[in-house]
């Protein structure tokens, strides 16, 4: 089963992975190992995951401003997810995007973090405002 | 968001890839926030300065800047960095840590930045006049400069503020424009403020309470330093997230209540009490009667002349006790002239430092320090996220005094 949903592009780029999806607001500075890669927020839902090479969906950014300048060190660490969905974007994670280069769109015609799962394969281009889902049980049986 | 035609240049990359990428952080955040337009700014303040911020990616970052040719438009100053930029050797960081430091350093040099090195710009050479349009990160300054000066800024972020500096403009919304600065939240000051710290405990308590809505504060005392009320910005900016507050008769734009908030009512009536001051101390402070201090801050916002006056007067003829750091963090403009008054040396003699350049909340812990005291909220909130120490807050001259004792109270 596939899905087409269409929504703002933010940070240009064409990417695809598999989908880590969370209904909380990360904050990238003291939240995340720029190092690692991983989710260390005490208590988040994604505590303890790993967002390299995911598409990585969530509603918002929050925290402190210097948490674009971890997304920028994970790219630079080569632990940064592929791509990132947002609900609605904010600064922090728009700036940390834009000059990472991670694909970033937000605004979906659909609420990303209710319709896709984590383990679906989800490809976005964000230059043609375009984010397919397939989900993950379909390509389990494929 | 409309783009002249030199502006779509810059974002077709004529310039070089840095001004390019400066340019599609712009235009990107302009469209997230509905900004019709970008408009010019007169300067820039940079924070996230610091090797602790960026990493090794800050140096490359930095350093790909300079090599694609890319340089500040404007007035550029920034923030305090990960170590005293003069005396890093003599009080000990690690030669390691210092050259990175000091790679970035060099790297905004060649960006034609001016290295203040200081929270406090607006003292040192870059202080915008009121109704000037600018693009500030440090939360603490650019709220300082809207609420005190009336210069308009919105809450940046350090590469926001970076980009818009390399370009020279910011993208039209938020506090740039008239309707956005109005009050949400009226607070009636009835505690007496006595003391420097009584404004950083107003802020923190306060910030709490408001999240990212303007306040409007009545009652706060007509002989409130300056530097009372820049603390008082820069707590309410760490446990909220305030860019602007409204100080009836000492901000421009509030003369009265009613023009602090507009044709609006108030969503909000909060008022700050004698008790609600005493249980912001107790908060942050009560559980370190008695507890050993091995480090003590001052500086947070870094230091004026009137409080380096101060901390001269509590520390003439004493002796802080062995094993105890007293820093006082302030610019190294200030102490300069510091020093010419007398201040430095009268602090320096007691065994406390003048730190230039510097702030605990943008570095290591590479001395082994495990109980701070401060008279700053800021400095506390900080010190225990940053630095991972346990920290106290309390007034000045309790902080002074817990430096000298080595203990708390």
């Amino acid at each position: 089963m596939k899905l087409v949903l269409r929504g703002r592009k933010v940070a240009k780029g064409k990417q695809e992975g598999e989908a880590l999806v969370s209904k909380q607001p990360i904050s990238f500075l003291g939240g995340v190992d720029p190092d690692r890669g991983v989710v260390i927020d005490r208590g988040h839902e994604l505590e303890g995951e790993c967002i390299n090479g995911k598409v990585l969906v969530f509603p918002s950014g929050k925290g402190s401003t210097a948490g674009s300048w971890i997304i920028m060190r994970l790219a630079d660490n080569k632990t940064a997810p592929a791509a990132m969905i947002n609900v609605e974007t904010e600064t922090i994670v728009a700036t940390g995007c834009i000059l990472a280069g991670i694909p970033l769109m937000d605004k979906l015609d659909k609420d990303p973090t209710k319709v896709i799962k984590t383990g679906d394969l989800v490809k976005i281009d964000a230059d043609k405002g375009i984010v397919e889902v397939t989900k993950e049980n379909v390509i389990f049986r494929a | 968001m409309y783009l002249t035609k030199d502006e779509e240049k810059i974002l077709d990359g004529e310039q070089g890839s840095g001004f390019q990428k400066a340019m599609e952080l712009l235009t990107a955040l302009g469209d997230i926030y509905g900004a019709e337009k970008l408009i010019e700014i007169s300067s820039t303040h940079l924070s996230s300065v610091a090797y602790a911020s960026s990493g090794d990616t800050g140096i490359r970052f930095m350093e790909r800047m300079v090599e694609d040719k890319a340089y500040f438009r404007v007035l550029t100053t920034l923030n305090p960095h990960s170590i005293e930029h003069d005396r890093w050797k003599e009080l000990g960081f690690p030669e390691e840590y210092a050259e990175k430091q000091l790679r970035i350093v060099k790297a905004y040099k060649k960006l034609k930045a001016v290295g203040t090195f200081t929270c406090t710009p607006f003292l040192v050479g870059n202080c915008p006049r009121y109704g000037e349009h600018v693009a500030w990160a440090e939360s603490s300054a650019l709220s300082f400069i809207n609420t005190v000066i009336g210069a308009r800024t919105n809450r940046e972020g350090a590469l926001s503020a970076l980009s818009a500096g390399l370009i020279g403009k910011t993208p039209l919304y938020g506090f740039h424009l008239g309707e956005n600065r109005k009050g949400k939240v009226l607070v009636n000051v009835e505690a007496e403020l006595r003391h420097g710290s009584d404004y950083s405990a107003l802020g923190y308590n306060i910030g709490r309470k408001v999240g990212s809505r303007v306040p409007v504060f009545i009652n706060i005392p007509r002989d409130a330093r300056s530097s009372d009320i820049n603390a008082m910005c820069a707590a309410l900016a760490v446990s909220g997230a305030v860019p602007m507050s409204h100080i009836v008769g000492v901000t421009p734009e509030a003369s009265t209540v009613d023009e602090a908030f507009g044709a609006e009512r108030p969503e909000e009536k909060l008022a700050f009490d004698g008790a609600e001051l005493k249980s912001t101390y107790e908060d942050l402070g009560s559980k370190g009667t008695g507890a050993d201090v091995d480090l003590a801050i001052l500086g947070c916002p870094h230091y004026a002349y009137d409080q380096l006056a101060e901390a001269a007067r509590l520390l003439e003829g004493k002796r802080v006790r062995e094993g105890v750091d007293l820093w006082v963090c302030t610019s190294t403009p200030l102490m300069t002239v510091a020093k010419r008054a007398g201040y430095v040396d009268i602090i320096e003699a007691s065994g406390a430092k003048v730190v230039c350049s510097y702030c605990p909340a943008v570095t290591k812990n590479f001395f082994g320090w495990k109980t701070m005291a401060t008279d700053s909220t800021k400095q506390t909130f900080y010190g225990q996220g940053v630095l991972g120490l346990d920290v106290i807050f309390g007034t000045t001259e309790q902080t002074i005094n817990s430096a000298i004792t080595g203990k708390w109270g």
